[in-house]
């Protein structure tokens, strides 16, 4: 259908869709519109941003690592490996993409506080607190990043032709050769995808981590708490930082674009 | 025959509701076609040999080692076996080049990068492929094949590890017409050349006349009948291997569009010119169903006719396969009416004829 037929045949659908447009864009216009251009350098350049800027960075680049150290292989056993109760593990993996993050902060505080189910243990062992520190921020992205890398190299890991694999195998290739040259190769573009996918949620994270980790300026105040807290005290620092977000969200889209925007 | 040279396979396999029960034994040299229909489970029988699909009841060995035992427990993994398994429709690795899918089972196996790439380029020159794989700066890619090169390609990547066991999973289904007929004659030369066993899969009774010398013909998951290829064609046991394998196979040397029959002064007229050589021995495939008896000369198109007596009558499940002597042997498939009607009886003369475009014939 074309443009001019939408308009002349399904007028109410041409408009309710025109609405849901002008409801992304037109925030994401104003906050264009009212970004102080002129002072974003020293905006961006106060001790605040400049400590949200480093922070984040770290955070959601260890979040993202952490993503692919243990989200590689459990995507992995999901999708080759039948266990019992499989299908409740990938639930479980997956909780924390529908879970309001506060409440994951919360399940968080429950288990790794100085109080907390694991945490008191370790604090007794090893004189070692998650809480309020960046260990804990971090940690508190991976709860909310993970289930993003999971799910999207499990996709890729089912979705290529496992006889590769297989013929691999009969050539001689050990479990680990086959992986390497086979599987990795087979599924780089889900690997770049999930790793993407889940830094750049660790990045956004507020919810869990203020609630697990607190707001400490240096520590754990990442960039959308410092967007936040500013908001009230120092407006234009705010905006500055939430352009660099949106910034950041933009690349993100387009470098996926082959992935999600073509393919419907 | 002696269990410990080649393959000997004793197997139950399950897939899904489907039981699969199979036993043979293979020669070192020895080509063995599992003939079936789709879904008879030939595929499974080929996994089950490479360690993909563990048997359920059985042992498979080859050369006396024990690959699987069921009760015993053992089982060796796909990568320890040395099979070479090619699929119906190839299953290059795209992410590698063509040289290196082909020197992948040397890599695997502990080469280093230069010999595996200097023993895949002689495999490649085997296949005709060898310039292609070098062409210009950059290496040429599996994306870069046609069907054909494609599946030359897998056959030597598995054959480049020098493999025991030989699998070939419907390795000419997946081609066109044309293309099938020049793989058929280069794929009869390798296994000619290879020592070890080989176990082809095919539903095209055509490729397990042309490449192997037995046939085990597999029905609702078992075998239901093996033997040389000679045996099964001329005595089919069932309704289902009568028609898929019960055929007349006639030796010959090319002669242009005909063949010079080696048993007889006659000669087959072919609808096409033969691509193999003149005096090169040929078969020519002829389905019973093709040949049709007339109490007179006929007086047909046909250009192959000839005056047969009836030396037997077999009823097969509403079929009649007359088999007739005269110049060379060769089998029919008619009603019962038509037995009626021409009044064939046991020694009572009839003339054949049969189509030139009924005849099949390639190299042998």
């Amino acid at each position: 259908m074309t443009s001019s037929t939408l308009l002349r045949r399904r007028p109410l659908t041409a408009l309710l869709a025109a609405f849901a447009v002008a409801f992304f864009a037109i925030p994401l216009l104003a906050l264009l519109v009212r970004a102080p251009w002129s002072s974003l350098p020293e905006n961006l350049g106060t001790a605040e941003a400049r400590d949200a800027l480093r922070l984040s960075l770290v955070t959601s680049c260890s979040a993202a690592a952490l993503s692919v150290v243990f989200g590689l292989p459990l995507a992995w056993c999901l999708a080759r490996v039948e266990f019992p109760g499989r299908s409740l593990v990938r639930g479980l993996v997956l909780l924390p993409l529908v879970l309001p993050p506060v409440v994951g902060g919360v399940a968080l505080l429950g288990a790794f506080s100085r109080q907390g189910l694991v945490g008191a243990r370790l604090y007794d062992l090893f004189g070692f607190q998650l809480t309020f520190t960046t260990a804990g921020a971090v940690m508190a992205e991976t709860f909310v990043a993970l289930p993003f890398f999971v799910i999207t190299v499990e996709a890729g890991l089912r979705s290529m032709d496992r006889r590769t694999e297989e013929i691999a195998a009969t050539l001689g290739a050990d479990p680990r050769t086959v992986f390497r040259r086979v599987t990795l190769p087979a599924i780089a573009p889900s690997l770049v995808a999930g790793t993407v996918l889940a830094w750049a949620r660790a990045l956004g994270e507020f919810g869990a981590t203020v609630t697990f980790a607190g707001n400490i300026v240096g520590r754990t105040q990442t960039l959308p708490l410092a967007v936040y807290l500013q908001l009230e005290s120092n407006p234009e620092v705010a905006v500055a930082l939430s352009l660099v977000l949106m910034v950041v969200s933009l690349v993100v889209i387009v470098a996926l674009r082959d992935r999600w925007l073509v393919s419907s | 025959m002696s269990a410990t040279e080649g393959l000997a396979a004793r197997l139950v396999v399950e897939v899904g509701t489907l039981e699969i029960r199979a036993g043979f034994e293979v020669q070192r040299g020895e080509v063995l076609a599992l003939l079936g229909p789709n879904g008879a489970g030939k595929t499974t029988i080929l996994r089950a040999m490479a360690g993909l699909q563990p048997i359920t009841e059985g042992e498979i060995t080859v050369g006396g080692v024990v690959l699987e035992d069921a009760e015993g427990e053992v089982f060796v993994e796909p990568d320890r076996r040395r099979v070479g398994l090619v699929p119906q429709d190839h299953v290059l690795f795209p992410n590698l080049s063509v040289l290196d899918n082909v020197g992948f089972g040397l890599r695997s196996r502990g080469s280093s990068t230069s010999e595996a790439r200097a023993v895949a380029r002689g495999w490649l020159e085997r296949v005709g492929l060898a310039g292609l794989a070098d062409k210009g700066q950059r290496e040429l890619s599996p994306r870069d094949l046609s069907g054909g090169q494609s599946q030359r390609v897998a056959l030597v990547r598995a054959l480049a590890t020098e493999p025991d066991l030989l699998l070939l999973d419907e390795p000419l289904s997946a081609l066109d017409v044309s293309t099938r007929a020049a793989l058929r004659r280069e794929l009869r030369a390798h296994l000619e050349a290879f020592r070890g066993c080989t176990v082809l899969v095919s539903h095209d009774p055509i490729d397990a006349l042309a490449l192997a010398d037995r046939i085990a013909v597999i029905e609702d998951g078992s075998i239901t009948q093996e033997g040389t290829v000679g045996e099964v064609s001329a005595r089919p046991r069932t309704p289902y291997v009568a028609d898929l394998v019960g055929v007349n196979l006639l030796h010959g040397r090319s002669a242009g569009a005909v063949v010079d029959l080696d048993d007889s002064r006659e000669a087959l007229a072919l609808a096409d010119e033969l691509d193999v050589a003149a005096g090169e021995p040929v078969l020519a495939v002829i389905r019973p169903r093709s040949v049709s008896l007339h109490r007179q000369r006929p007086d047909t198109s046909a250009r192959n006719s000839w005056e047969f007596t009836v030396a037997a009558l077999d009823m097969l499940a509403g079929h009649v396969r007359a088999r007739l002597a005269g110049p060379f042997d060769l089998v029919a498939e008619v009603t019962p009416a038509a037995v009626e009607d021409l009044q064939l009886r046991e020694g009572s003369p009839v003339w054949a004829s049969v189509k030139a475009t009924e005849v099949t014939a390639f190299a042998e």
